[in-house]
């Protein structure tokens, strides 16, 4: 009954209620009064052009009443095109409704400052500092100053190197960098450091840290054993990848590069990249691909839960639980080199569709996942139950509800926090938007007892802990409802043995030149966004890579503060820097790109 | 470190293999060690994926301190540097500060898609005579074209000489699996 697949994947979700229509309503009407409305690129958004700064503010101001998140901030030099400009696209999300607000600015000519939205959207900031030192754009008034330059050009770039001005070639910024770097008599600027108050000290820690992972710079302002303050430096891990995108790769095989933004969510980045050349390309894959891309997703979820419990448990000297669950990590991680071909999910998305090296298995998939999230229950809940690390993690790295909104957190230490942020109910594309799997993430969200949903939320470590464990449980469930499905399903079991190839043919037309799309997935961390504009013969003019790990560092900050909670003074001590770093467990690479 | 513990340690790591019933069952060859090896890891700007490998070579299954062979928390402890990368420009100053302050004799392993470096087969790693080695197995990534991709990039550069000079092995997949970074590390011997 193949009609029958196609209605379950085109009906939408039950029906919202009248109070989404209104709304829908109000947002369009703000919009449409701040500028002027343009066609959006898919039909779950609106797309408004506001120049004037205080239409810009206003309209920001609404978005946030709204309770609507900031999602991603795309600078574009668009100075070659029709416009004859920078751009800055704004990109909002509703809290409740499945749609999207694109809002474009254009510079004023000859201008490289733009108004700020920091004062509405704190969770600008990280973009805002992305884009001084690839663009070279400042936000005007008194927040350009505090907006350093550096954060992903350091010392070693020469200054107003703006790589991601399209005025020059790739090769003119390589020669530039290694030019300036070999430069006899060059003086890099030191910082100078604030002047510390009586009683308090200032301790470096990084970019190369005591254990295996990736490099980053944490400034800490300690009174004693108590983090006052901590500032982030990153950007260690800059490889240019959005110039490549550019330069190098086509819209046909960017998603190569779109795996190496940050390894461990391969999966997740070839998939948002792959979403939206095909959102550029107006293809829509095949529900037996839609499948694949589904129980890949949720793979990739589970591996990376369950070995950041492992990491956790190791974090807190409870190594024979860190152990186990190694050991259940990377039966996980075989599964998928049996799956794939590679271990973290590498060489399966492509635009158009899933390719697989070897046919594929359900049954014995099904079976190696249920066997695995049945012992990462059994230790998680060892875990949960010992004593000393409830007492490590229980209050410790708080983030409350109210901070996590204003931040702008998203992903899985927002939910952690009590916000309800997850792409596969709010935004579903692909598989999840078929109202089985709907059904299916309802289901598991009901079977979720009252006493663990609480923990969950509560914002502290263990919160995050047990968010994960949670997640895992649902994903299982999930793979399951797949599987089910896939085996189920004549027309979609297809030929058996030989490779699978589910691919439908791309070509990216002419006609859609200098025209953008959006492409985004719930990766594990959080949701990831791409934004692809399409340039001349099937290049990149421009991708903007968002990875969760953006929104979220400064989490981690306002996590360690010294603040009043129930009316007592909570802190944080240093020796539990590590844990909580680990419960967030963002990605440097991802961030740094 | 007792002779008696490494037996019980390596049937636990068999029979953890057995059990995971994974692509490969044989357990790695044992060798006789009369020094230890203590490893530092950078990451010099990789995609984070080779860390997850290196964390896994901790797991009971790879067990890598069964071999003597341990990750320490200073260069200043540390044999070996292991480096994952490309190398970016950001990463040049802290990565040469951590070997400057290496004791003589120090080596490197470099993991990953770097610049400038020797790349054979997919899966073989180099040693520094240049004779390919390790075991063969089919290409997962185009490990070359990678390399080709982040050459183009204004924020990547080859390994400094003084660093590539001391590098004994190179291994090039993105990422190499635990088993073969374990043999690679089994088969470089004594840095002395």
């Amino acid at each position: 009954m193949p009609d029958a697949h196609v209605s379950t994947l085109t009906t939408p979700p039950p029906a919202a209620a009248t109070a989404t229509v209104a709304l829908t309503d109000q947002l369009q009407r703000w919009l449409a009064e701040a500028g002027s409305m343009l066609q959006p690129p898919a039909p779950n958004q609106l797309y408004a052009r506001v120049d004037d700064p205080a239409s810009l503010l206003a309209l920001a101001a609404h978005l946030r009443a709204a309770q609507c998140f900031l999602v991603t901030v795309v600078a574009n030099d668009e100075r070659e095109l029709e416009d004859g400009w920078f751009k800055i696209y704004y990109l909002f999300s509703c809290a409740d409704v499945d749609l999207f607000m694109l809002v474009e600015h254009r510079l004023a000519h000859a201008s490289e400052r733009y108004p700020s939205l920091y004062a509405v959207f704190p969770a600008v900031d990280p973009f805002e500092r992305e884009m001084v030192d690839l663009f070279g754009l400042r936000p005007e008034g008194e927040r350009s100053a505090q907006v350093p330059s550096g954060g992903w050009l350091h010392a070693a770039y020469p200054p107003a190197l703006h790589p991601l001005r399209r005025d020059r070639t790739t090769a003119y910024l390589k020669q530039q960098v290694q030019a300036y770097y070999v430069k006899p008599a060059r003086s890099r600027p030191v910082p100078a450091n604030a002047p510390l108050p009586a009683g308090f000290m200032r301790l470096v820690a990084g970019p190369i840290h005591a254990g295996i992972i990736e490099p980053g710079r944490f400034v800490f302002r300690t009174a004693g054993e108590v983090i006052d303050d901590l500032e982030l430096e990153l950007g260690y891990t800059h490889r240019g990848i959005e110039r490549l995108f550019q330069a190098r790769m086509t819209l046909a095989n960017g998603w190569q590069l779109a795996e190496q933004v940050s390894g461990d969510t391969s999966f997740g980045h070839s998939l948002g990249y792959c979403l939206a050349a095909e959102a550029l390309a107006g293809v829509e894959v095949s529900q037996p691909a839609q499948v694949l891309r589904g129980l890949c997703l949720e793979l990739e979820r589970l591996h990376n839960h369950v070995g950041d419990t492992a990491q956790l448990a190791h974090d807190v000297a409870q190594e024979l639980l860190a152990s186990e669950l190694a050991v259940v990590r990377e039966q996980l991680l075989r599964l998928n080199a049996a799956l794939c071909g590679h271990r973290y999910l590498r060489g399966v998305n492509r635009p158009g569709g899933v390719v697989l090296p070897a046919p594929f298995d359900a049954v014995s998939t099904g079976v190696v996942v249920q066997r695995c999230v049945r012992r990462y229950a059994d230790l998680a809940d060892a875990l949960a139950a010992n004593g000393a690390f409830r007492e490590r993690t229980k209050a410790v790295g708080w983030l409350s509800r109210p901070e996590a909104l204003a931040l702008g957190v998203t992903g899985l230490p927002a939910r952690a926090a009590g916000l309800a942020r997850d792409f596969r109910y709010l935004h579903p594309n692909g598989i999840y938007r078929a109202g089985w799997i709907q059904a299916g993430l309802q289901a598991a969200t009901a079977g979720v007892a009252p006493d663990d949903r609480v923990e969950a939320r509560q914002g502290d470590v263990f919160a995050r802990f047990w968010q994960r464990k949670l997640e895992v449980d649902a994903s299982a469930q999930l793979v399951g409802t797949l599987l089910d499905h896939w085996l189920a399903d004549e027309p979609l079991r297809g030929a058996d043995g030989g490779p699978v190839d589910l691919l439908r043919p791309v070509r990216f037309d002419p006609a859609r030149n200098f025209t953008f799309a959006l492409g985004y997935c719930e990766g594990w961390r959080g949701d990831i966004v791409y934004w692809l504009m399409q340039d001349k013969l099937g290049r990149i003019f421009r991708c903007k890579v968002r990875d969760p790990s953006l929104l979220n560092w400064p989490a981690l900050r306002q996590s360690l503060l010294p603040r009043l909670k129930d009316g007592r003074r909570h802190e944080t001590i240093l020796a539990d820097f590590p844990v909580v770093n680990k419960s967030f467990n963002l990605s440097y690479a991802g961030h740094d790109l | 470190m007792g002779s008696k513990y490494s037996f019980i340690r390596l049937t636990i790591g068999r029979l953890y293999t057995l059990w995971g019933r994974g692509l490969h069952t044989e357990a790695p060859p044992v060798r006789a060690k009369a020094q230890s090896l203590f490893l530092r890891h950078v990451d010099g700007g990789s995609s984070n994926i080779c860390e997850q490998e290196l964390v896994a070579l901790e797991s009971p299954i790879y067990d890598l301190p069964a071999y003597g062979i341990h990750f320490v928390a200073s260069p200043r402890h540390a044999d070996l540097l292991v480096v994952t990368g490309p190398l970016t420009w950001n990463m040049l100053d802290p990565l040469s500060a951590a070997f400057a302050v290496m004791p003589d004799p120090k080596r490197i392993v470099a993991i990953g898609p770097f610049l400038g470096v020797p790349i054979g087969d997919a899966g073989d790693n180099l040693l520094a005579a240049g004779r390919p080695t390790g075991a063969g197995r089919p290409k997962t990534t185009a490990t070359s074209d990678l390399v080709a991709v982040f050459e183009d990039s204004y924020a990547t550069l080859p390994l400094p000489p003084l660093l590539a000079d001391t590098c004994v092995a190179v291994l090039a997949d993105d990422p190499p699996t635990p088993q073969a970074l374990l043999q690679a590390l089994l088969e470089l011997g004594d840095p002395t």
